[in-house]
């Protein structure tokens, strides 16, 4: 008989309800014994967390995704977490504490350094953006906002959220995945706080405004001119072929690792035409170097009459101080004041000058000696060092260099021995006068053939028993000529209880200690010496030149030796070329009464280090010092003739900027587009380079530079249109995302360098 | 079960599973809204991933109720199976559609997949065995009252085959009952031809009967034939324990993963809430 399942007698089944059960225990429903084993797997999974915290090594075992792999050696959750500390249940406490963003993010700073701003959005400092939104948000002026933005900005506001910073993690998302971009950004998220929206940059991305052209060019280089004028024979050459560019590439590069179009080095580009022009070559008049040093000419003979005594001057000189000159002596206030009170006078003619001014002529030799004498004592690091201003003024140890150009010593006492023969002593006189506070006299030795004179300031002698009286008594020396190498301390004048030096000390006594040493030397008496023969007079002032040298800087005794070499020796020597014309490849050299630098060539690190030290001193003031010196270095006849090609921005306080160098990756820092060329070299049309860079044919580009201000230019180059890029950057597989040609952090981020210490072995 | 009632059937799964898709790509359209707003979605997506399992949690807690006024267990079933599937998406997204690669992520991802695998199991056996045993009993025996029904089954037969092993009777019975069919009555048999639905055991025993039914006189043919129907009688209860016993079983599975997946997402939430940036 077939069986049918389900056939069975279900009464059967029915009888359950009249038994008993099964077991004696009471019935545990399926219900109940399902709550009780997953509450035990409940208990058992907690406690196997537990143990799991408890064991393990540290917190990364609870991790909610892996880090990516350039993170993963990172030792502990608290390197980047700085709610948390290193300890196995810290983190339970941070579970209520507030998050800090913030610190989180200065630990990510910690290795990628950002500089100032860089919880700012773009990393760029508040002022600075502020420009650059006020920018944006005129041109989306009247642009209506796309609804999803404005949704958004409705539902998720922006300006709460970021009113403390943007900070790393608002788009660094970690713990995502071992190799997932981290630097990856939706353009809607760029959205999310731009005013200006669109949704592709084929379709609304507003036209480029003159790009890529922000400001005037760094370096003047005219393309039109050389091409038209310099180059005439560039369309017929090849590339690389002697001096004249044939192709773009001649004189650009575009980097490897950034791909940005440089210029090639000067030696490569320019040199071949430009380098006579720096050196002074191709300089017909004045001088082709620049006076850093000079004995200003002084109307010696006018302040002898006045009775005004300087002290020993050379009466040949005849030039005027230059702009570098007169700043090192206005390092001082009271050379300042001096420069200020004679800038007006004609220190070659002062017949018609006041005593006012006869007395602030006084100060300015002084000031010219004292000058001239820290240099040779101190060095002229030391001197210069007393132009620096502190803060941003400060001067470097670099610039100290440079500013004297590694001066060698023997050039500036050489000098000093035939120019101011008694430097050393005078001033030392000089400044035991000032110590003594006693009265001053004036001394001036005059040129050869006139008399010295004495001159006893009235207001000055008035307490001193030298009277008026008596400079009858005074016995007035007939000095000795002029010369280089004339003796030291004259004795102008005497009484019984007093004397008066050359530098107008009254000295009590009617002797020099020298004297006792050397009476005929010393006692100012008109002796034999317009009798003296050359040869004794050169003697006489080999003694004085070794003794000078000695005083004016202990040195090596090879430099000892040296300098005993006596001048006149070294002065007697016919030489053919004069110093200017030896010094042909630049350097320093001394003509007439004045120590001049000649450019090496380009960049050259005097002319460098004096236009930045000038330019960041520089001002439009009357009378500022540094801008004398800038305009003399910058001007159209200028040594060296920088400024030819190296642009002088004006900065915002009226400052001066150099540009030394063309544009570059690091020049375009702060700005938010990028542009990598190296990619589009090899899918530019038969064009090349003027593909996108096309000439402009505008006149005017050498104008550019007449002003300071770089933002009012005109190129040699068309802007680029955003239609050339869209030709490519518009079709598909193409990409055209915000981040292809933008960046977010604007000032980049640097990775420092690892603090490894040497090793012991 | 009428064509009709089917139609019905077939538009409510079709409005259910619209509802279901449109849900789920509305809530990715939130998430992906708000990681355009430079903030981080994990924290939207991950809280309302936890609303989804919280919203799953109280099902568990309505069943418990047996009388409550939130509703019928059945719309609540079906929201629950819905929610699922939902919450599985959202589950998902909040990983970013990616493999789990910590210890958290593979213990979280891994008690999920159990619970959401189970689920998926369950839902298929709660549509479809109930119904199946309706149809063929039309009054089933409780789960819980099949062991007692089993054990009379038990005493029944054993009383049957007594009186079988008289003085006038013959002994093969009493034989046959000790050798083939005592254990066959004493607990559950043929677990996998009832999960295969399969006669065969079945069959087979029937046979047996049948042959001591050709041999034996008109008295033993009489308790054969009872015996014959206590045998079916038991494969039948066996049948429906296999089946009822599936629509338990799997929730052995589901409910305690549950717990357990609880207790990993407190830790994860903590966890995540201790290492916060704060940018959310």
């Amino acid at each position: 008989m077939p069986i049918r399942l389900g056939s069975g007698d279900m009464k059967l089944l029915h009888v359950v309800k009249k038994l008993r059960p099964f077991s004696r225990r009471s019935p545990e429903t399926p219900r109940l014994k399902r709550e009780t084993i997953s509450w035990w797997v409940a208990v058992f999974t907690a406690g196997v967390l537990m143990l799991a915290v408890g064991y393990a090594a540290d917190t990364r075992l609870f991790m909610p995704g892996p880090i990516t792999s350039a993170h993963s050696t990172l030792g502990k959750c608290s390197d980047c977490h700085s709610g948390v500390s290193a300890g196995k249940f810290s983190w339970v406490h941070a579970i209520f504490a507030p998050a800090n963003p913030d610190k989180d993010s200065s630990s990510c700073l910690t290795c990628h350094k950002m500089g100032e701003g860089a919880k700012q959005p773009h990393g760029m400092e508040v002022a600075k953006l502020d420009a650059y939104m006020r920018k944006i948000r005129s041109e989306a002026t009247g642009k209506p906002l796309p609804i999803a933005s404005r949704v958004r900005k409705a539902v998720l506001p922006v300006d709460s959220t970021f009113r403390d910073g943007v900070f790393c993690a608002t788009c660094h998302k970690e713990h995502q995945g071992e190799n997932i971009p981290l630097k990856a950004m939706a353009d809607a998220q760029c959205h999310t706080c731009h005013s200006v929206q669109f949704d592709s940059f084929n379709s609304d991305h507003p036209k480029f405004a003159n790009y890529p052209f922000r400001r005037r060019t760094r370096i003047n280089f005219d393309h039109s001119s050389h091409f038209k004028k310099h180059f005439p024979e560039w369309k017929t050459k090849k590339a690389n072929s002697g001096e004249t560019p044939g192709i773009c590439a001649d004189c650009h590069t575009a980097s490897p690792e950034n791909g940005h179009m440089s210029v090639k080095p000067f030696a490569t580009s320019c040199s071949a035409c430009h380098v006579g022009q720096i050196v002074g070559v191709e300089r017909a008049t004045g001088p082709k170097g620049i006076a850093l040093l000079s004995v200003p000419g002084i109307d010696v003979a006018t302040l002898s009459e006045k009775l005004v005594l300087i002290g020993n001057w050379p009466d040949e000189a005849e030039g005027e101080m230059g702009p570098l000159m007169k700043l090192l002596i206005g390092r001082t206030a009271e050379g300042k004041k001096v420069l200020e009170a004679t800038k007006d006078l004609d220190l070659l003619d002062l017949t018609t000058a006041t005593p006012e001014q006869i007395v602030q002529v006084e100060k300015l030799a002084w000031e010219v000696k004292g000058l001239f004498h820290a240099l040779a004592n101190s060095g002229t690091a030391d001197v210069m060092k007393q132009l620096d201003s502190g803060g941003e003024m400060a001067v470097g140890e670099d610039l100290l260099r440079n500013l004297n150009a590694s001066m060698p010593r023997d050039v500036l006492v050489g000098a000093l021995r035939e120019w101011l023969p008694n430097l050393a002593e005078e001033i030392e006189q000089k400044s035991e006068s000032k110590q003594a506070a006693t009265p001053v006299v004036s001394v001036t030795a005059s040129s050869s053939d006139a008399p010295a004179s004495i001159a006893i300031d009235e207001i000055r002698v008035a307490q001193a028993e030298v009277s008026t009286s008596q400079r009858g008594d005074v016995v007035i020396p007939r000095q000795k000529p002029a010369r280089q190498n004339s003796v030291g301390p004259v004795v102008i004048g005497q009484s019984e209880r007093w004397r008066v030096d050359a530098f107008g000390r009254l000295i009590k006594g009617n002797r020099l200690p020298e004297e006792d040493e050397d009476d005929e030397e010393t006692s100012g008496q008109p002796d034999d010496t317009d009798d003296e023969t050359p040869e004794e007079a050169a003697e006489d002032s080999d003694d004085q030149a070794s003794d000078e040298t000695e005083e004016v800087a202990a040195d090596s005794d090879a430099d000892s030796e040296a300098s005993e070499q006596p001048a006149s020796d070294v002065a007697q020597i016919e030489l053919d070329t004069d110093a200017e014309t030896w010094t042909q490849f630049g350097g320093w050299y001394r003509q007439d009464y004045s120590i001049l630098y000649k450019p090496t060539g380009h960049a050259d690190p005097f002319m460098k280090a004096w236009l930045e030290f000038s330019a960041g001193r520089f001002s439009k003031a009357e009378g500022n010092l540094a801008a004398s010196v800038f305009n003399e270095l910058t001007g159209k006849d200028a040594q060296g003739q920088c400024t030819k090609c190296h642009s002088v921005d004006a900065t915002k306080d009226e400052k001066r900027l150099m540009k030394w160098t063309p544009s570059s990756i690091v020049t375009r820092e702060s700005l938010f587009t990028k542009f990598n060329h190296e990619p589009h070299l090899g899918v530019a049309t038969e064009k090349g380079c003027l593909t996108c860079h096309k000439m402009s044919g505008a006149k005017g580009y050498q104008d550019t530079y007449k002003g300071n201000d770089p933002d009012r230019f005109v190129s040699n180059f068309a802007p680029v249109k955003k239609e050339t890029c869209a030709s490519c950057h518009g079709k598909e597989q193409v990409r055209q995302d915000c981040l292809l040609c933008h960046k977010y952090h604007v000032n980049g981020i640097v990775t420092p360098i690892l603090q490894t210490r040497i090793p012991d072995k | 079960m009428p064509a009709a009632v089917r139609v019905i059937d077939m538009y409510a799964i079709l409005r259910n599973t619209t509802i279901t898709l449109c849900a789920v790509a509305a809530l990715y359209g939130l998430i992906h809204f708000f990681s355009t707003a430079l903030r981080d979605p994990r924290f939207l997506d991950g809280w309302i991933l936890t609303a989804g399992m919280a919203v799953q949690l109280l099902f568990h807690i309505r069943k418990k109720l047996p009388v409550s006024p939130l509703g019928k267990a059945a719309t609540w079933l079906k929201v629950h199976v819905y929610l699922g599937y939902v919450v599985t998406a959202v589950f998902l997204i909040h990983t970013s559609f990616s493999w789990p690669e910590t210890w958290l992520e593979l213990a979280l991802w891994t008690l999920f997949l159990i619970v959401v695998l189970s689920g998926v199991v369950g839902s298929y056996l709660t549509s479809s065995v109930p119904g199946k045993l309706q149809q063929r009993y039309p009054e089933p025996v409780d789960f819980q009252q099949i062991p007692a029904a089993r054990l009379n089954l038990f005493r029944e037969v054993d009383a049957l085959v007594l009186e079988a092993v008289s003085p006038q009777g013959s002994s093969e019975i009493s034989e046959f009952y000790a050798n083939r069919l005592r254990s066959y009555f004493r607990k559950p048999q043929n677990i996998r031809a009832h999960l295969r639905g399969s006669r065969q055991p079945l069959e087979q025993i029937c046979s047996e009967i049948a042959d001591l039914e050709r041999r034996a006189n008109s008295a033993s043919r009489k308790i054969l034939l009872s015996l014959r129907k206590l045998v079916v009688a038991k494969y039948d209860l066996d049948h429906q324990y296999t089946k009822q016993g599936l629509l338990h079983s799997w929730l052995l599975v589901h409910v305690p993963a549950t717990y357990s997946l609880i207790v990993l997402s407190i830790l994860h939430v903590a966890v995540v809430y201790a290492y916060s940036s704060g940018v959310r």
